[in-house]
């Protein structure tokens, strides 16, 4: 099973496909500065309900959803929950463990939540932009926009690779599991040889990938979808300015309540 | 069309990979390197392109010496194509004719030869159904050959492909071959240059063997020549095919049986049956 290949086929089999890369992108970087820029709960609510109803509409199943929503959960929840207890001065909670005292703190506690919802409606933005526009289109984009050449290429590159190293985490696991190694005791053991493993065959792979690229002499261009048509018909003229014109009244609603009731 | 001279390879500095390897590719000709696994057919593969620099040693593509520039060696790589053994490394954009296009846009060519070139590609592999498919619904061997296509949309001169058939179930194997077969017909100024630990694949098929043991080529020539030589084939951790063990076998029995040797079991049967209906002939049956 090849992650990889199968969050790029959402990219291009989804109900949004036919809509141009840019207007995706602007809504989902436009949406992505409102997140950052609220401090209301309601609006990023409003944004991550919004962002993956869409992604999912558009196509993507659920399950593949929530997995890839996995990988920024894990660094993220035990990053933010540390807040809670070093931000603010009034304890609401405290324990102790082994004689030292741990106190949760209100103020924390309410940073924690905001970061939260903020970093899971930002994620929903970035998410929808990565499930429903090919990488080849984003990349097409980013160069209408004069983005260097290098940044580019390498934002290709990390793509690629993000997806190796799941794709190998998840076979080493399964080797793993397969033998036994996560039984009690075996642990800590099989989880360091699991990460040096997997560092081990996905630098294997990134290099027969890189090779394999330089075989047909890749200079950073990936071919656009053009390729596929006979004539490029553009026949859905009236979805295209529908679509923008709602992408815009979207984000101008949302722009209207985070300037009125943010604060 | 290739020639590599006192080719000398190694990856650490310490132990050589490769060691002294000469050998030339013609145009029109079917040769196949045999050799068990960590022999250094992968590594021999990676220098026809310049991928990996030699220590020691040349390689002459096309009359010029391989020179290691950039745009030299676009050139290099426009003549010499290479499909990899694991498709999954090679297949990088999600739909198959996108893949197929990346080295001619790559190589800065119009739209128009772009399309030309994938048509014809997918045209010679006989996959044009699967143009508009998800590559990772494709089976195995459908995967493989769109990752041949997207070398031959480069129009290589020589094509060199690793291991082809791992992988792969026997029907899609004979398909794979039987399509390489017609490549090779259609385009009968290209070399192909195929490494395996099939023997039986080399014999029956390639128009010349080489056999690579421990990074040097021990012996290359006709299939029967160096197939046939068990003293090579052994050293080589290699076994000979199956049907040359057996016509060997009868040949000897039979007292010498001069003529052509057969390349595969119908043509083994054949001999078979003949000398059947010689020996009872001869007891006048
Ligand atoms: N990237 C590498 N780094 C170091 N050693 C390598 C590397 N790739 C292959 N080798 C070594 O080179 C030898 C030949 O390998 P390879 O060319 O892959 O053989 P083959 O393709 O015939 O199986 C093996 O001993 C292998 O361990
Ligand atoms: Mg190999």
């Amino acid at each position: 099973m090849h992650l990889d290949h199968t969050f790029e086929s959402y990219t291009v089999s989804n109900k949004l496909v036919k809509i141009r890369a840019g207007k995706k992108i602007f809504l989902s970087i436009f949406t992505l500065f409102i997140a950052v820029y609220t401090l209301s709960h309601f609006i990023l609510l409003l944004i991550l309900f919004t962002m993956s109803s869409l992604t999912i509409w558009s196509g993507v199943r659920i399950k593949d959803y929530l997995k890839l929503l996995m990988i920024p959960l894990t660094f993220l929840l035990p990053s933010i929950s540390v807040l809670a207890f070093l931000h603010g001065s009034e304890p609401m909670l405290t324990f102790s463990i082994l004689e030292m005292h741990l106190s949760m703190m209100r103020e924390g506690l309410e940073l924690c939540t905001l970061l939260m919802m903020r970093s899971m409606a930002g994620i929903s933005c970035l998410f929808f932009l990565i499930m429903t526009t090919p990488i080849s289109e984003i990349l097409d984009t980013m160069r209408k926009f004069r983005i260097p050449e290098i940044v580019i290429e390498l934002s290709f590159l990390v793509y690629k690779l993000i997806f190796v190293l799941i794709d190998e985490l998840e076979s080493t696991k399964i080797a793993q599991d397969a033998r036994l190694g996560y039984l009690r005791g075996n642990r800590i053991r099989s989880l360091s040889l699991l990460i040096s493993s997997m560092l081990v065959r996905s630098f294997e792979k990134a290099e027969n990938m890189e090779r394999a690229l330089e075989a047909r002499c890749y200079a950073g261009k990936m071919p656009s979808l053009k390729f596929g048509r006979e004539n490029e018909s553009e026949n859905k003229v009236h979805v295209f300015s529908l679509s923008l014109i709602l992408m815009i009244l979207f984000d101008a609603c949302l722009l209207v309540l985070a300037v009125e009731g943010g604060d | 069309m290739v020639e590599v001279q006192d080719l000398w390879f190694s990856y650490d500095k310490k132990r050589w990979v490769l060691k002294g390897i000469d050998m030339e590719l013609r145009r029109g000709e079917k040769t196949v390197l045999v050799g068990s696994n960590g022999s250094g057919k992968t590594t021999l593969f990676l220098h026809l392109n310049g991928l990996l620099v030699p220590d020691k040693g040349t390689i002459k593509v096309s009359g010029n010496f391989l020179s290691y520039t950039k745009k030299a060696l676009t050139e290099v790589r426009k003549r010499v194509g290479i499909v990899f053994q694991n498709p999954d490394d090679q297949i990088v954009a999600p739909i198959v004719f996108q893949d197929v296009a990346l080295g001619p846009v790559n190589l800065g060519l119009s739209e128009g030869e772009v399309k030309k070139r994938v048509k014809r590609a997918l045209n010679e592999l006989n996959i044009e159904e699967l143009r508009d498919r998800k590559v990772h619904e494709l089976s195995e061997g459908e995967k493989k050959k769109v990752a041949i296509a997207g070398v031959l949309a480069m129009e290589p001169e020589l094509l060199v492909l690793d291991e082809p058939m791992s992988g792969l179930d026997p029907q899609s194997s004979k398909d794979l071959l039987t399509i390489i077969d017609s490549l090779c017909e259609q385009n009968d100024n290209m070399a192909v240059l195929v490494a395996t630990h099939d023997v039986e694949l080399a014999y029956e098929w390639a128009d010349r063997v080489m056999v690579m043991r421990d990074g040097e080529i021990v012996k290359s020539g006709k299939p029967y020549d160096v197939l046939g030589d068990e003293e090579v084939i052994k050293s080589s951790r290699l076994a000979m095919p199956r049907v040359l063990r057996i016509y060997k076998g009868i040949e000897m029995a039979a007292c010498g049986n001069p003529g052509v040797p057969p390349r595969n079991i119908e043509e083994l049967l054949k001999v078979m049956r003949g000398n059947y209906w010689n020996a009872r002939r001869r007891m006048g049956l």
